[in-house]
């Protein structure tokens, strides 16, 4: 499942894929696969990836029913 | 296959593992050389290992089968190399793919570009030992057999990068 959330996250704060990869330590790609639901990440990333952009997991992660 | 020869052959291993081994340490404790792969690069690297792992089961398990036949047509150090070569295919094949090939400190275009002047290196050396070969079942053809299936591995390698990389643009698009 897409992760839209985190591209509208990623967008409102004017951040490309490969910025936010840089400030994550990631590749670009694997926050593209994120996004497009091909992969999920582990816990620790999903928190360095809120921490980037000032959400909680919640915000980002937490799939309502 | 005179005694020059086989010390050549032992030296030449030597020094080969000796660099090898010098260049992997060296690589593992500077910060700055030493491959970095974030999870999901990792996480595929070993699907890649596995893919290539049954890839050699496989085919190693053929060949003992045919060894008997394969055998008349060339050395079975070339067959063993060509095993080595298609498993190591598979696992740069299937990490291209999944865009788990580099690291995230590494630099793309060097790496191909080492990759074409390595490859074009065992082009050259394989067909000026294949030059004087009579038969590619001679034990003489060996080397030049094994720089030839080196070269297509690099190629095939390079080919598998350029499509990726044609997709990915088309994707963009």
């Amino acid at each position: 499942m897409k992760n839209l959330r985190l591209k509208a996250a990623r967008a409102a704060m004017d951040l490309s894929q490969q910025q936010l990869a840089e400030r994550v330590g990631v590749s670009r790609q694997t926050i593209s696969a994120i996004e497009k639901g091909d992969y999920n990440p582990t816990i620790n990333l999903c928190i360095s990836i809120c921490k980037a952009l000032n959400k909680t997991l919640d915000d980002l992660f937490w799939e309502e029913a | 296959m005179n005694i020059a020869y086989i010390i050549g052959v032992i030296v030449g291993v030597a020094v080969g593992l000796v660099l090898a081994f010098l260049l992997i340490r060296y690589s593992r404790t500077d910060k700055k050389l030493k491959p970095k792969y974030d999870e999901r690069q990792e996480l595929i690297r070993g699907r890649g290992f596995k893919y290539a792992f049954y890839t050699s089961l496989v085919y190693f398990g053929l060949l003992t089968l045919t060894i008997f036949c394969l055998t008349e047509i060339v050395q079975p150090g070339v067959l063993t190399f060509l095993g080595v070569c298609l498993s190591v295919l598979v696992y740069a094949g299937y990490c291209i793919w999944h865009e788990a090939y580099f690291a995230l400190n590494e630099n793309p275009k060097r790496v191909m570009i080492a990759f074409s002047v390595i490859g074009l290196f065992n082009v050259v050396i394989g067909l000026s030992n294949l030059h004087d070969v009579t038969s590619l079942q001679s034990a003489d053809a060996t080397p030049g057999l094994i720089n030839l299936t080196c070269a297509v591995l690099l190629l095939g390698i390079f080919l598998i990068l350029l499509v990726k990389h044609i997709a990915n643009r088309r994707r963009e698009d």
